[in-house]
């Protein structure tokens, strides 16, 4: 792992956009942390580390796309991983992966998206279900996927994750080689208001996602949504000087928002189309 | 309170001027002004006192001497040295010697924006005072601020040796003039200038010989030319991708990396091959074959990020450490240099001896 100013390159930028995201954006949310909450933010360009992560907080979900035996092939090209670190303790951590989809919900339905090889790595029953639409725009292009995020109990509150999520989303948009269109996010019932897309992302909000659906399981249980938006919209999103500001949310949909989508989508009897 | 007369300013300021509180003798002075010895002594004892056009006298031969107070003192009148004769004199003893070879000082500077800011307490910290950086942020801020402001750092150590740090290819146009010029303005006290490159996740090294060769530097990256703007593009691609030929010389390198060269020139590639040489953090091309249509004059013996087409130099750079790092590796290569596009396939291949081929092949389209 690496100080967040030593993974930080916006040297294929523009002069007004380094000096707004190194100036303003980086130094503001990392004065903000370091200084007055002695909270380091460090970077890993290692999957692994969200391993270890997860091997020191076991109530943290992994998420297969951050899980290393689900993604062997995973590298330093693909992966961004944000760890917030207090007096040597791992207290937070946020991942970002590249991933190159021929349909996300084609992806999805197979759960190539999910485990690179799904026979062996996927637990045996589970299946993924798409609805019709869902995703569908997302096709031949690489995503920026968001994922594995969490924070201790006794750290939240304090716009903590927050800040890892801007900082990450800072890499994802500056970082050299990482060239994508959309930005994704898979949204849990139980992990909603944690990591998510900026509401512009709900117009390309097509629909539940319900995956890893294990035998004997209800569909109801297992409700995932899958958020996205253009590398533009999520461009203009973050890269802004009020993005530094404490107060400038990230978390998106909130719990409300998604029970709205919800009630819009559920009101009549989805259509569910289950992987083969 | 005692009251001082006239007499007594005009006896004190006689004898401070003469022997034995100077080297002047009282029968000098009396000869200068056309009076008797005897009567100088009597003023300077309080005996009698002279005319006021002998006061005159007396004055105008001490000011012939550079000294201008003789009046002032008699009349008790404050005045300020004038110290015109004395810096005139001082010059002039000055104007007689030889220069004195001036020496540069140690000096820590950044360049942001096309301004100078002085950094006597080191760039890093210097990085913090200019973003108000918290003192907990760590990290190395000196690279951070170049490959992230596309600022300039300088390091003058006495004796003349400069040091410079910048981004290979994300430096400011702005900052690279203002540090040309400093080098320009102290060109005369520099004796080596070893410029310190950011280059993806590696430092390179391009030393010069003097100030000139510098300058010549920054001054390309800082305006290059317009065909050297275009983007250029290099893709990774799998090895699989080579051409048959280029596996052969893959084989011979996963058995014997130093017959990778001798290989090739038996395959007759070396008239389009390059070799390239890594001197610790220093990439040098060695060879150039005579079908390579480029400026030879900017390649062959050159330090590749010393190249008038600095960008190119800076992805040839890129793939030698890449190469140096994982072994072979093919490349697609898109853009436009040394006037003229680009568009080929790329084998690199480590030949042992810290040298690298470079086998360029014409892209074939499917």
């Amino acid at each position: 792992m690496i100080p967040y100013m030593n993974a930080l390159d916006l040297s294929q930028e523009s002069k007004e956009r380094k000096k707004l995201i190194n100036d303003v954006i980086v130094n503001k949310i990392l004065n903000r942390r370091e200084g007055e909450h002695g909270t380091e933010i460090l970077v890993s360009f290692n999957i692994d580390t969200v391993g270890e992560f997860q091997a020191l907080h076991p109530e943290m979900p992994l998420f297969p796309p951050f899980d290393r035996h689900c993604q062997p092939s995973a590298s330093e090209r693909d992966t961004i991983v944000i760890i917030a670190q207090r007096h040597g303790r791992m207290i937070g951590c946020l991942g970002a992966r590249l991933k190159y989809v021929r349909r996300i919900d084609e992806d999805l339905r197979s759960m190539k998206f999910l485990y690179e090889d799904y026979r062996t790595q996927a637990p045996y029953g589970e299946v993924c279900m798409v609805p019709s639409g869902a995703g569908s725009q997302i096709k031949f292009v690489s995503v920026a996927l968001g994922g594995s995020g969490w924070v201790e109990g006794t750290e939240r509150g304090h716009h903590l994750y927050s800040d890892m999520a801007k900082l990450l989303f800072i890499l994802e948009h500056t970082r050299p080689g990482w060239d994508w269109t959309y930005q994704a996010a898979l949204l849990s019932e139980k992990n909603m208001s944690r990591f998510a897309c900026h509401p512009s992302g709900m117009r390309d909000f097509v629909g539940p996602i319900i995956y890893k659906l294990l035998p004997g399981q209800s569909v109801d249980e297992r409700i995932y949504f899958l958020a996205s938006r253009h590398r533009e919209q999520a461009d203009a999103d973050t890269i802004r000087a009020e993005i530094a500001d404490e107060e400038t949310r990230i978390n998106f949909p909130t719990s409300d928002e998604i029970d709205a989508q919800r009630a819009r989508l559920w009101s009549s009897p989805p259509r569910l189309r289950i992987a083969q | 309170m005692t009251h001082i007369t006239f007499h007594d300013r005009l006896a004190t300021a006689l004898r401070r001027r003469l022997f034995p509180n100077t080297g002047l003798q009282i029968k000098q002075v009396a000869g200068a002004i056309g009076q008797d010895g005897r009567n100088l002594s009597r003023w300077i004892n309080g005996e009698s006192k002279p005319f006021a056009e002998v006061i005159e006298e007396l004055g105008r031969f001490f000011a012939s001497r550079g000294d201008n107070s003789f009046i002032a003192e008699c009349y008790g009148i404050e005045t300020t040295p004038d110290l015109t004769g004395l810096r005139a004199s001082i010059e002039k003893v000055l104007g007689r010697l030889p220069e004195p070879a001036p020496v540069l000082a140690l000096t820590k500077l950044w360049f942001v924006d096309g301004k100078c800011v002085p950094s006597g307490a080191g760039h890093d910290q210097q990085v913090r005072i200019m973003m108000g950086l918290s003192q907990h942020v760590g990290g190395d801020l000196r690279a951070s601020y170049c490959r992230n402001r596309g600022a300039v750092a300088l390091e003058a150590r006495h004796g003349g040796a400069v040091t410079i740090w910048h981004h290979a290819t994300g430096a400011d146009a702005e900052s690279l003039t203002a540090c040309r010029d400093w080098l320009a303005k102290h060109s005369a006290d520099i004796t080596t200038v070893r410029r310190l490159l950011q280059i993806e996740d590696t430092e390179a090294t391009v030393d010069h010989e003097d100030a000139a060769s510098a300058i010549a530097a920054l001054d390309r990256l800082a305006h290059p030319q317009r065909e050297a703007t275009l983007p250029l593009k290099v893709d990774r691609l799998s090895l699989d991708e080579c051409p048959a030929y280029i596996g052969r010389i893959l084989k011979v390198h996963s058995e014997s990396p130093e017959q990778v060269i001798p290989a090739a020139h038996d395959l007759g590639l070396m008239g389009m091959a390059s070799i390239l040489t890594v001197r610790g953090t220093a990439v040098t091309n060695d060879y150039l074959g005579p079908n390579i249509r480029f400026d030879r004059s900017d390649i062959l013996g050159r330090n590749v990020l010393d190249r008038k087409e600095s960008i190119y130099g800076a992805t040839v750079y890129a793939r030698a450490q890449e190469v140096r790092r994982s072994g072979p590796i093919l490349t697609r290569i898109t853009g436009r240099a040394y006037e003229q596009p680009l568009d080929y396939l790329s084998t690199m291949v480590p030949a042992g001896n810290s040298q690298i081929l470079a086998i360029p092949h014409e892209l074939e389209v499917a």
